[in-house]
């Protein structure tokens, strides 16, 4: 380094220390539990481009000696060994005795492997359960890019002694190469992966990492399922957020305790890196390992849903509407004709209901049920909805064209042009008129 | 805004005219009009200060050479190249001998056949060849891109090109990153889009063959600098994926291009030097509106003067562009011209603007009748100085000295037919930079064009692209970032919690994606949008944030190709101007007030009684009001107070402070004189500054303050020397280390600089600064380096030296 330089970087040091000295202008510290600080914006010398930002970390690292807090010791697990080097492995195991909530773990493995083929509307061929592996990955943040690493990566397996989490983590970055293999050669077994989010965030993350690393990609050889959209085509309409942690509590009904905010996960294992203290990883650990069983569980509440057609085991009128319109989608139309009668019967909020009566008329007019697709028609026609005029143009086709009663269709034709003017009602109306011309005159003619 | 406007004749429209009857004769060649010309120039007190005449140069042919595949050999002739221009087929040798090169050429010299030869033939032998283009805007990555298609569609080869910025669809992106051969991007969309997510460009990364680097000139001072440093990055990308591409950099006309080109890519480069275009006889004249109040020295107007020689320009069918040095004398200038074409034989829309404000589709057609002739003139700012293809204009007018010798031949340059005489007038306004190049054309004639100066060793520079590095692929111990080892400066981002080492290399260790952090040029991506709510409302341009505070704001007119709009509100929140179309006969200017302050000292040396600093200040900049002029005329007929959002912005700065004792052996001159020594001394710190931190003059603001706040009428004033960059950019400590040496070699270039009172390499011109300036700014520098006493005065501000947009106070 040139001389130049060297002064120049001790300059820049003393500049940082007297911003760090100076009056308040420290970024503010916060608790584990803490809120994240905005001192992004907030810190008044944040121009000061080389100068990073301390950690928002409280200072609350335990006494005593050192020895005692090392992931070692103070975590479940082994050092583990390959071509690559060595990283460390950590199980657990969910016996299938035990409940997840309102899941018995023993039910995964009774899930038929059939299950699969419907969610994924036949990309995904029947395999038995004990062939899915369920991943998620803990990171070095959100941001992306080459620079975020999954430094955490934990593996749910079903085995008929239960449910077992396999976190493959790495105590230092000269790790991952390793972990990324050993990570490998243990999905090389089995043939589905599923994830909650997984096909865009930690698969294309993932495959960055093993690109950087130079080795071959694994998760290409599995069957991707995301159990994100399904299960946001099941709850949207009912819950606000369809965040993993959410569905766990609102659908599984699990309470976690003593979890850590997720913002701060990356400055945990930062933490981590420079004092190689481990205390702050065990509930990480328990974090990823909470996370992956409960997206088992969701998946054993999800899959059935979407292969049971008609008679999905749900009871919410909200689940069952998303489940039908999925399934119209998907072209079932009787057994999303199905879920929309459910589902109104269920009971629906008012703009939900009207919906799915209006979707559910179409779906009978679809399927050549014209008498039960008038009667719904009729219904959304007598009151104020936001499908009433449209009710009433569909009202009108069908009795211009099946019926044949062009004086009904005219009448339900101008009340749709009362609501609401269109090219298409105007130009049905002319039509409608003078076809009610010329049936008068033939009429007069046979006379 | 309101400097570079001067309206010295607004008092006496009545004036008769200053060209008279002859040239008004129709006659559509410019022979007559040159012959005018030089006979007025000889006559007393002639407005033409001087002409030179550049002669016809023939082409310099030479034979496609034979490794030219001959698919493209047949879709050169299809195009009607039988034979290259002697310095295409000189580049395409070189490259071919695997060395980079530089070109600097001028513009229509067939400069883009010299990079898409050699890569179009590569790729036709190698399919899986990739190029990448790197242009300093989007516009001319979209000009370059169809330029490439063309090339390839008379080839008939399935070559993709695809452009990759900020504009490009997200869906778009993905079969880009996977299928393309050539991308053409910008350096900003490399820096944050590209490099960060180069395991997506795998593929693309490991083909890299080439790397296309056009309008090379303009990466220069802090710009050039990062630029700099992102090419360490781009080639540590390369190396990891086992390519390792050649450059191919284009360059307008400057002093030292091949230096420039091996200082930003760190590699030898050879230069291409002899350019084997052909041009026709082209003529440049310097002319000077003539003076109409003795007394008061005042001339007539250099708007109306451009466009005086516009207008018989264009009365002789030859086609015209005009460049205005900032977008109100473009837009005046244009609804002048449209004005005369209406008494005149050809249609107001054979006249039209151009400036960044407009919107792309708009600039787009602009172009595209420019080219086809469909337009005879168009008004421009410097927005049309870089390479758009507009291909080649009769002739060029100057209103008012472009401020630099390279932008002045690089805009001189868009004149020039192959084979017929070209013309180009500078019009000097009454600001002290062009009376002195008018006054003095040996000066402009016989000096090179300015340096290009990049210093991609900047310590904070370099550090943020050293964390941009880091974030891409961890730095391997012993690894060098450009010619540093990179330990130390590693080591201090461990202390600063964002690296971590780890097996024998360093790694980010932060959430942070650092190249948001990080922005290459000063350019906010923060625009507003003008809206026209006359009839139905539909948005009409944009202006950046700044400018948008000077001519959107309540009550002022805003112009769009010669149109009037009054702006009817202004939603600063909402980036949002909203404006109605008005006819009147004036327009608005803003006056606007800039303050420096001193924040924090972070350190301070006395030199001899005057004391250097470095430290962070603190500059606001408020628009107070705005003043109506009218047209042709400009008189003054109204004004109104605005209140407008305050623009701060905190940097670091270097500067001295000159205490009343210090002015004792300076007592004979009066207080403005003194107030012009340090005016002048700024100037020349600036210029040495500049040297020696290898930086754009412009890097750097110049500042007069007086930092007494006890309401004393002591002369105490304090010179800042300040980074023109938000939180700066790492100039000010050097400078303050390097201040002995800084008024060293500052003594060095006063007693050295050949003119006699002032000029623009030393104090600044003498209309500027004064008489004494130079004199007095010696004894300042002796002062401070030798000994020295002083006394008493007010302070004010020192205006902008090279007519553009620089913040002054």
């Amino acid at each position: 380094m040139n001389p130049d330089l060297k002064s120049q970087l001790a300059s820049l040091r003393r500049r940082v220390r007297r911003v760090e000295k100076g009056t308040g202008s420290r970024p503010p510290r916060v608790s584990a539990n803490g809120t994240f600080p905005r001192y992004v914006q907030d810190w008044p010398r944040a121009n000061l481009s080389a100068v990073q930002l301390a950690s928002p970390l409280a200072d609350d690292m335990p006494l005593g000696d050192p020895e005692r807090y090392q992931a070692e010791t103070l975590l479940d697990g082994e050092v583990v060994g390959n071509g690559r080097g060595r990283y460390f492995l950590s199980e657990k195991l969910y016996a299938s005795h035990q409940r997840h909530g309102s899941m018995e773990i023993s039910h995964l493995a009774e899930l038929p492997g059939e299950l699969l083929t419907g969610i994924s509307r036949d990309d995904i061929p029947a395999c038995d359960p004990t062939r899915w592996a369920f991943l998620d990955t803990e990171t070095t943040g959100l941001a992306g890019g080459t620079g975020t690493c999954a430094f955490l990566i934990g593996v749910g397996t079903i085995e008929e002694a239960g449910f077992r989490v396999r976190l493959f983590f790495m105590r230092d970055f000269d790790e991952e190469p390793a972990m990324l293999e050993g990570l490998a050669d243990f999905l090389a077994d089995y043939e589905v992966l599923v994830t909650y989010n997984g096909k865009a965030y930690d698969a294309p993350l993932l495959e960055t990492r093993y690109r950087l690393a130079r080795l071959p990609f694994p998760l290409e050889a599995l069957h991707h399922l995301d159990l994100l959209h399904g299960a946001r085509q099941l709850w949207k309409l009912r819950l606000e957020s369809c965040r993993l942690a959410d569905l766990e509590y609102e659908i599984l009904g699990v309470e976690r305790e003593g979890d850590l905010p997720g913002d701060l996960i990356p400055y945990y294992y930062f933490e981590y890196l420079k004092t190689k203290q481990a205390f702050r990883l065990v509930p990480l650990f328990h974090h990823n390992v909470i996370d992956i069983v409960s997206l088992a569980c969701l998946t054993a509440v999800v899959l059935p849903a979407f292969s049971c057609g008609g008679e999905a085991d749900l009871r919410h009128g909200a689940d069952l509407l998303g489940l039908a319109r999925w399934l119209r989608r998907s072209k079932q139309y009787e057994p999303a004709l199905r879920l929309y009668q459910r589902a109104i019967e269920a009971g629906l909020a008012d703009g939900n209901l009207f919906a799915a009566r209006w979707e559910a008329a179409l779906l009978e007019k679809k399927l050549a049920r014209y008498e039960d697709s008038l009667l719904t028609l009729s219904d959304l026609a007598r009151v104020k909805n936001p499908y009433q005029q449209p009710a009433l143009e569909e009202l009108a086709k069908h009795r211009e064209h099946r019926d044949k009663d062009f004086q009904t269709a005219l009448e339900a034709t101008d009340a749709a042009l009362l609501i609401d003017s269109s090219p298409e009602l105007l130009h049905r109306r002319k039509r409608l008129k003078s076809k009610l011309l010329r049936q008068t005159e033939s009429m007069g003619k046979r006379k | 805004m309101s400097l570079s406007l001067n309206f010295p004749d607004s008092k006496t429209p009545q004036q008769k005219p200053a060209l008279p009857d002859p040239l008004l004769r129709r006659d559509t060649s410019l022979d007559g009009l040159v012959d005018y010309l030089e006979a007025l120039e000889r006559q007393q007190d002639s407005p033409i200060t001087a002409i030179r005449r550049q002669p016809a140069r023939p082409a310099k042919f030479v034979e496609l050479p034979e490794a030219i595949d001959p698919r493209l050999k047949e879709a050169l002739a299809s195009r009607g190249i039988t034979r290259l221009y002697s310095h295409q087929a000189e580049a395409f040798e070189r490259m071919a001998g695997g060395e980079n090169i530089v070109l600097p050429t001028p513009t229509a010299s067939g400069k883009t056949l010299c990079y898409n030869l050699p890569v179009v033939n590569e790729l036709l032998k190698d399919t899986e060849v990739c190029a990448l283009y790197l242009f300093p805007t989007k516009a001319l990555s979209e000009d370059q891109r169809d330029e490439f298609h063309g090339l390839i569609e008379s080839v008939g080869a399935d070559i993709r090109a695809f452009t990759y910025d900020g504009d490009t669809p997200q869906d778009a992106r993905r079969a880009i990153r996977r299928r393309a051969n050539v991308v053409l991007t910008n350096p900003d969309m490399l820096h944050a889009g590209v490099l960060p997510h180069h395991t997506r460009w795998a593929r693309f990364l490991e083909n890299l063959r080439y790397i296309v680097v056009d309008e090379l000139h303009t990466y220069r001072g802090v710009f050039g600098s990062h630029v700099a440093n992102l090419f360490r990055r781009l080639k540590r990308i390369c190396e990891f994926y086992g390519s390792k591409p050649q450059f191919v950099c284009c360059s307008a006309t400057i002093a030292n291009p091949k230096q420039l080109a091996e200082s930003l890519i760190e590699q030898p480069v050879s230069e291409v030097a002899d350019n084997g275009a052909p041009s026709g006889e082209k003529f440049f004249v310097f002319y000077n509106p003539p003076v109409v109040n003795r007394q008061l020295g005042i001339r007539r107007s250099y708007i109306g003067e451009t466009r005086r020689l516009a207008s018989t320009l264009l009365d002789r069918r030859q086609q015209t562009l005009v460049f205005a040095n900032n977008r109100l004398a473009t837009e005046i200038l244009v609804r002048y011209l449209k004005e005369a074409c209406r008494r005149g034989p050809f249609p107001p829309d054979s006249i039209r603007g151009y400036r960044g404000g407009y919107l792309p589709r708009e600039r787009r057609e602009i172009e595209r009748q420019l080219r086809n002739g469909e337009i005879l003139g168009v008004v421009a700012t410097n927005a049309l100085e870089l390479g758009i293809d507009i291909g080649s204009l009769d002739a060029v007018v100057l209103a008012g000295y472009p401020g630099s010798i390279a932008s002045t031949w690089q805009r001189a340059g868009r004149a020039g037919r192959r084979n017929s005489l070209s013309v180009t007038v500078l019009v000097a306004s009454s600001a002290p930079l062009d009376q002195y190049i008018i006054e003095h054309p040996e000066y402009f004639f016989e000096a090179s064009p300015e340096h290009a100066q990049i210093n991609p060793d900047n310590l904070e520079i370099l550090i943020s692209h050293l964390k941009c590095a880091a974030f891409e692929l961890p730095i391997q111990d012993g690894e060098q970032f450009g010619p540093h080892p990179t330990a130390e400066p590693c080591e201090f981002l461990q202390e600063a919690g964002v690296l971590h080492h780890a097996g024998g290399a360093w790694h980010w260790t932060s959430e942070s994606y650092p190249a948001d952090a990080v922005s290459l040029r000063k350019i906010t991506s923060d625009n507003f949008v003008v809206v026209d709510i006359s009839g139905e409302a539909k948005v009409i341009g944009q202006v950046d944030c700044p400018a948008a505070l000077t001519t959107l704001h309540e009550k002022a007119i805003y112009m769009h190709e010669g149109r009037l709009y009054h702006v009817e509100r202004f939603d600063y929140d909402e980036r949002k101007a909203y404006v109605k179309q008005v006819q009147c006969d004036y327009f608005t200017d803003a006056i606007d007030y800039t303050q420096v302050k001193t924040l924090d000292s972070f350190d301070s040396a006395a030199i001899n009684l005057a004391v250097a600093h470095q430290g962070e200040v603190r500059i606001n900049r408020q628009i107070v009001g705005f003043k109506k002029i009218k047209f042709y005329t400009n008189e003054n007929v109204g004004a109104g107070k605005l209140s407008m959002p305050e623009q701060e912005m905190h940097t670091t700065s270097f500067w001295f402070t000159f205490p009343e004792g210090f002015w004792e052996p300076l007592s004979e001159y009066s207080p403005t004189e003194k107030q012009h020594a340090v005016v002048g001394l700024g100037n020349v710190l600036r210029t040495v500054g500049s040297l020696l931190l290898m930086c754009d003059p412009r890097d750097l603001g110049i500042a007069l303050g007086s930092e007494d706040q006890t309401g004393s009428k002591l002369f105490e004033p304090t010179l800042y020397l300040y980074d023109n960059y938000p939180g700066g950019i790492g100039q000010s400590e050097p400078l303050f280390r390097l201040r002995e040496t800084l008024l060293e070699k500052s003594r060095e270039l006063l007693l050295s600089c050949p003119c006699d009172k002032g000029c623009p390499s030393c104090v600044g011109p003498i209309g500027e600064v004064g008489e004494k300036s130079k004199e007095a700014a010696k004894q300042l520098v002796e002062g401070m380096l030798g000994s020295s006493k002083g006394e008493t005065a007010p302070a004010t501000s020192v205006p902008s030296r090279d007519g553009e947009s620089e913040v002054t106070a």
